[in-house]
């Protein structure tokens, strides 16, 4: 505990790159599942920074992984940047975008600034589908061969544990945040902007901060699952996978709070995939576990593994 | 030298209503300046100018011989920093890091930084975390550090928010009501903490409070502006305010004048022998989780009489009446209703028997007509058409004003009618106890005059009324009974003369000494000391 909270980015790094190898040891067949579970991960951590640490409800989810797939594509094949230099890019590109939504939405909140995120998402699908040869249509575009320096040619393998190790990044990067000044901030703003200016908070800055945060990270999730996918598809980043990521947003808790943010897509994305011999029953396996989490767990997972853990350890137990 | 903050004529109305017309403050270097007034003088308003959050009509501000910044936040960095009215704590964060976020205008690290968790920010967080423990520490907060503070007392909150405010190491420091909600011993130590604050040479310090604890005020305070309608009556030392005929005429109403005229003095007391009373209430105890608010009550309301229950802010007269309805739940003793208990019903089935209560926030549907908001009080009764429309038309009759806006939306109303509106959707009930709290809150002198006959038009009509009031002048007179509420228990009943005594409310409301000290207590109530209690209280809620 005290190593992490002297040297989180050791820590983070050591854990990034053994959980990474481990994964890597996993047979392909199923390693593909879990670089898509380390993807959805980083969403739902992402939006769980931004709906449950600073209150602001958004349903561009499918939007900035859109941006994140098709704008790294772009960069590789129209811009012919190396791979090392497009996705930095992109995530910076899409935490700009992010930010600029954040800004144009400032004065929304609530189920306003929702919709207006859909509508966000609405048009940047419309962009896609008619966007002509530089967004292949309703065809999408397909990835080129993924290429790095002094390494063969990127197999889905490789990208799945680097999905992996991105994830632990990124989980260490929102958990260090949301216990920095400015996670203090967001849910400080969140809980009473009026109290929290006075603290000499700057509301509108901070709440364009956390759209931008949030943003970089499901643009660089939107990277990792085209590669995984080897292309895009503008049929994917629907509004119905955007209420998905809210869902695993909403199980896991929305007190800003990762560890929900890590299970729920354990929960509610890895156990019905796994149990693929489900077939059609997957979907009823999947609505059965949303309702018993959300009736036994009603203020969702981290909550609910923190009434449990302070009784056991008595009411001086850390917040988790 | 001139005065850090100087507000000269300032002026914000709300939709045609003036809440500031020519308030004027002036704050010099170190000086505890206060600020008192009767409710809705503005006082509040004052405040929220003063921190950027309401927008003025007209005259100046300047701090530090600038003009203020636009906006809250800005005007937080410029080092003034304040407590709000009602708690403004954030509920999911540790008392440790509520007051950590008050750091927030001085601490710089940046979101990569603090996503790394560089040097800086490590050095930054430690410094925080050190200065919000020990201020913590300085506003006497009793409990552990790490607690959640959702569940805290009032109190503890109430310090927790002043901390938080130290924290941002403001030039000026602004505290609306700090005292409400504090026991007599936690009063007494924010007032020591003030002091010792203003004297604290390493960082100078500036307070203006407002304040409805007068006596808290003037021992504290080194000058006092005294605000009604808006306006500064006058500002100056304690002694001179405590002088002015003016600030006392605010307080108390005019002499005489405000004094309802064509009202009859109250009746023979209509508790008979032998018939049980509307009401009677043994050895209540109501509070919150397992915090009691009020302790040993004993009160008898026989038909059609008008029983006041006076006592300051937090003495706990909303608890004693929302416990009568169900909300919270009678903890200890009986609730009689014409001899059956009642406190174990539940909220509806306690007001279908026939008791009405009118909170202090008017429960109003203010998105629906005036009608609406009728028709809406009868569900429940399964009244006919007819009958709800001569219960209606017969209550208009009382309130022709209403009559003429029923199909006005009811958050349009005046407070005036406001509290007509309130007041026809309980009697529409046909209720046999009538229960007011705070009906006066908010209401100009004249309204409450012509509150004054309809509750006496009430109890006319043989319904039973409890009032409880902090400013009891006008119900005074009309009333059988009064009884004075100070830290939930009864320390005074029986006529009204003798329980409101002028004298005593006088004394009450401006104190008569200039002492360090805060005045002797009212009576043996305060003896055991209710802070204590509430501690230990919420020490077994928690486990610890």
């Amino acid at each position: 505990m005290r190593l992490w909270s002297r040297h989180p980015v050791l820590c983070v790094i050591v854990a990034a790159l053994a959980l990474g190898s481990l994964a890597s040891l996993i047979p392909s067949y199923r390693l593909f599942i879990v670089g898509q579970l380390a993807v959805v991960i980083m969403v739902t951590v992402a939006l769980a920074v931004l709906m449950g640490g600073a209150g602001l409800l958004s349903l561009a989810s499918a939007a900035f992984m859109a941006v994140g797939g098709y704008s790294v594509i772009i960069a590789m094949t129209q811009l012919h940047l190396p791979l090392l230099a497009a996705v930095p890019l992109v995530v910076l590109g899409g935490a700009a975008l992010g930010g600029l939504l954040g800004f144009v939405t400032l004065r929304l909140a609530g189920f306003y600034l929702a919709i207006a995120t859909i509508g966000f998402l609405q048009v940047l699908l419309q962009g896609l589908k008619h966007g002509g040869a530089l967004t292949g249509g309703a065809y999408g575009l397909v990835m080129p061969p993924l290429e790095l320096p002094f390494l063969p040619e990127l197999s889905v393998e490789s990208v799945a544990a680097i999905a992996v190790s991105l994830m632990v990044v990124t989980v260490g990067g929102a958990v260090t945040t949301m216990r920095s000044r400015i996670g203090r901030a967001w849910i400080a703003l969140r809980d009473n902007e009026a109290a929290a200016q006075m603290q000499g908070i700057d509301v509108r800055y901070m709440k364009v901060l956390a759209f931008a945060f949030t943003s970089g990270i499901i643009s660089l999730a939107g990277v990792l699952h085209a590669f995984l996918l080897s292309g895009t598809n503008p049929s994917t980043y629907t509004m119905s996978l955007s209420i998905f990521h809210i869902t695993l947003v909403v199980v896991g808790g929305m007190s800003g709070s990762i560890l929900g943010a890590v299970l729920a897509p354990l929960i509610l994305f890895f156990l019905p995939e796994t149990f693929s011999a489900l077939g059609e029953w997957r979907d009823f396996f999947y609505g059965t576990i949303l309702l018993l989490t959300l009736v036994l767990m009603p203020s969702g997972i981290s909550a609910g593994i923190r009434s449990v853990a302070i009784r056991l350890a008595g009411p001086r137990a850390r917040r988790v | 030298m001139s005065a850090l903050l100087e507000a000269s004529d300032l002026r914000v109305s709300f939709g045609g209503v003036h809440a500031l017309d020519g308030f004027s403050v002036a704050v010099d270097e170190g000086e505890i300046h206060g600020i008192i007034g009767p409710n809705g003088a503005g006082k509040t308003t004052a405040i929220n100018v003063l921190t950027g959050f309401v927008k003025l009509h007209g005259g100046r501000v300047r701090f530090g011989g600038h003009p203020l910044p636009g906006r809250p936040h800005l005007i937080a960095q410029a080092g003034i920093g304040r407590t709000f009215q009602s708690s403004a704590i954030f509920p999911d964060l540790t008392a440790l890091e509520n007051v950590m976020c008050g750091g927030h205008r001085w601490s710089r690290t940046g979101l990569f930084g603090c996503m790394v968790r560089s040097k800086v920010a490590r050095a930054e967080e430690a410094e925080l975390r050190r200065m919000a423990s020990v201020w913590l520490e300085r506003v006497g907060f009793q409990f552990p550090h790490e607690a959640p503070v959702r569940a805290l007392p009032f109190g503890e909150h109430r310090k927790m928010e002043i901390a938080r405010a130290l924290m941002g190491k403001p030039r000026l420091l602004l505290l609306d009501e700090p005292t409400a909600g504090l026991t007599p011993t936690e009063v007494h130590l924010v007032g020591r903490l003030l002091k010792a604050l203003r004297s604290d040479s390493a960082h100078p310090l500036s307070i203006l409070l407002v304040e409805h604890n007068v006596p808290f005020i003037f021992s504290l305070c080194d000058r006092v502006t005294a605000v009604d309608k808006g306006a500064t009556i006058v500002s100056g030392s304690p002694a001179e305010i405590r002088r002015h005929g003016g600030v006392i005429q605010s307080y108390l109403g005019n002499e005489g004048a405000a004094e309802p005229q064509a009202v009859p003095r109250r009746g023979e007391t209509h508790l008979a022998e032998g018939t049980p009373p509307v009401l009677e209430m043994r050895q209540v105890e109501a509070g919150y989780g397992r915090v009691k608010v009020i302790r040993g009550i004993d009160l008898k309301v026989g038909a059609g009489e008008l029983i006041v229950i006076c006592g300051r802010n937090g003495a706990g007269k909303s608890t004693l009446l929302n416990a009568l309805v169900g909300q919270p739940r009678v903890l200890g003793g009986q609730v009689l209703w014409f001899g059956e208990r009642i406190d174990g019903l539940s909220v509806s089935q306690i007001v279908r028997k026939g008791l009405a209560l009118v909170p202090q926030e008017r429960g109003i549907i203010s998105e629906q007509s005036v009608e609406a908001n009728l028709k809406l009080s009868t569900i429940g009764l399964r009244l006919r058409r007819a009958e709800y429309r001569a219960r209606r038309d017969s209550l208009m009759e009382r309130f022709p004003k209403l009559w003429e806006r029923r199909t006005q939306i009811a958050g349009t109303l005046s407070g005036g009618e406001r509290q007509m509106l309130a007041l026809a959707k309980a009697l529409i009930r046909r209720p046999k106890l009538l229960v007011l709290d705070e009906p006066s809150i908010g209401l100009a002198p004249t309204i409450v005059e012509a509150l004054a006959g309809m509750v006496a038009d009430i109890c006319r009509d043989g319904i039973s009324v409890i009032v409880a009031e902090q400013n009891v002048w006008w119900v005074a007179p009309l009333a059988q009974r009064a009884y004075l509420l100070e830290s939930g228990k009864f320390i005074a009943e029986g006529a009204p003369e003798d329980v409101i005594h002028r004298e005593r409310i006088l004394e009450n409301f401006l104190g008569e000494t200039d002492t360090d000290e805060m005045p002797p207590e009212l009576g043996p109530a305060f003896a055991e000391s209710p802070g204590a209690e509430i501690l230990s209280a919420q020490r077994d809620v928690h486990g610890g």
